[in-house]
């Protein structure tokens, strides 16, 4: 059943649809901060975030018509900015090689080395340290879990949007939380053990995590 | 009985809260048999929490303008586009193009007319062949074919031309 913000979302891409310049505006309002999040955890820089959400939301101004709405505008929404934010990951790749140096070598360092337990007190530190733990990883898991875990989407929307089988996704997804363990312990509090797995999965399975989501 | 791999599929979803009721009673069957994958399964559900609990970066100040300026610039190209709005601004160029055709045509319209004896006179043609209207279709700069059998065949018995085409 869809929900009161995608009805609403519906209305105003209709609007943009046929002109409105005020309903793509709005859109932008509502949509610009979860972009520019996206953007800003997939590349761990926030000039490059700004750059492609407004790229992404020029591109999607020009397409507004095509929009059938098959899917939610979210998901239309991040469908569009993970295609700019991963051309634009693709670029620096090639860039870097052509050069002769690694993509890696312009990431930031990884939190582990350069982020302490107490420094992770701060929305800040603790943001980049996260961000940094990404960056670290291949593109296609770093996404995936992005899309999960930070922005709050279905498997089937991440399958959708990807254009990627669902056991490939869930395959993604363990794959980088597994890369990403040692990387984020600073920032972890144990609140599982795996002697109460029983109780632990009744409680995750029936409550999904609340991700920021738009 | 799940197999560790097919655990991990599992295991992924149920540390994001989207395990279904029978798929999270063969995964905790499975955790309860395998130590390999208990560890797995904590490490899922802390990784996912610690990434939850990314805070949010603001968006830049200013952003909303500076991406308003883009889409400005976006609609001015749209209307580039557009062939209504080229039509009413074209109107005056339409009009003033269309008067130096005006004029133009009416000079080609007063230029002074072919002189065709003098023509044939500076190539050496007897004037009175020249003046012929079968003759004067060689002088004109685009004539068919059509239209010279046409005219060597309603010739005036007289004309020369005409006469050798029906000795032939």
């Amino acid at each position: 059943m869809a929900d009161a913000g995608t009805d609403v979302d519906r209305e105003l891409v209709e609007a943009a649809a046929g002109g409105s310049r005020e309903a793509f505006d709005e859109l932008v309002r509502r949509y610009q901060r979860c972009i520019f999040n996206l953007a800003r955890s997939l590349t761990s820089n926030d000039g490059d975030a700004e750059d492609l959400t407004q790229e992404a939301f020029v591109r999607a101004y020009r397409a507004i018509t095509k929009f059938r709405g098959d899917s939610t505008f979210k998901t239309w929404m991040y469908s569009v900015a993970t295609n700019v934010i991963r051309t634009h990951m693709a670029r620096q790749k090639r860039r870097g090689a052509f050069w002769g140096t690694s993509l890696d070598a312009d990431a930031p360092e990884a939190p582990e080395r350069a982020v302490s337990r107490e420094d992770v007190e701060g929305d800040v530190v603790r943001r980049d340290a996260i961000d940094k733990a990404l960056a670290a990883l291949p593109e296609e898991l770093r996404v995936a879990v992005t899309l999960r875990d930070i922005h709050g989407l279905g498997y089937r929307e991440i399958a959708e949007l990807l254009a990627i089988p669902i056991g490939t996704v869930e395959s993604r997804i363990f794959r980088a939380r597994h890369r990403l363990r040692p990387l984020l312990e600073p920032l972890m509090t144990r609140t599982t053990s795996s002697s109460d797995a029983s109780q632990a999965g009744r409680r995750d399975s029936g409550r999904p995590l609340e991700a920021k989501a738009c | 009985m799940l197999t560790c791999k097919d655990a991990e599929a599992l295991m992924a979803r149920r540390a994001s809260g989207a395990l279904e009721t029978d798929d999270d009673a063969a995964l905790v069957q499975h955790l309860r048999e395998c130590g390999a994958c208990r560890p797995l399964a904590d490490d899922q559900a802390l990784v996912a929490r610690a990434l939850t609990s990314r805070p949010e970066a603001a968006v830049p100040l200013g952003f909303t303008q500076r991406l308003s300026d883009r889409l400005d610039a976006e609609v001015n190209w749209a209307d580039m586009l557009n062939w209504r709005m080229w039509t009413v601004r074209l109107a005056p160029v339409a009009a003033a193009l269309m008067i130096a055709a005006a004029t133009t045509a009416e000079r080609v319209t007063a230029a002074d007319p072919i002189d065709l004896a003098e023509i044939a006179e500076s190539w050496a043609i007897d004037p009175e062949l020249a003046e012929l209207p079968t003759m004067s279709l060689f002088w004109q700069a685009e004539v068919s074919a059509d239209s010279m059998l046409e005219a060597v065949l309603t010739a005036d018995p007289d004309d020369p031309i005409a006469e050798a085409g029906y000795d032939q």
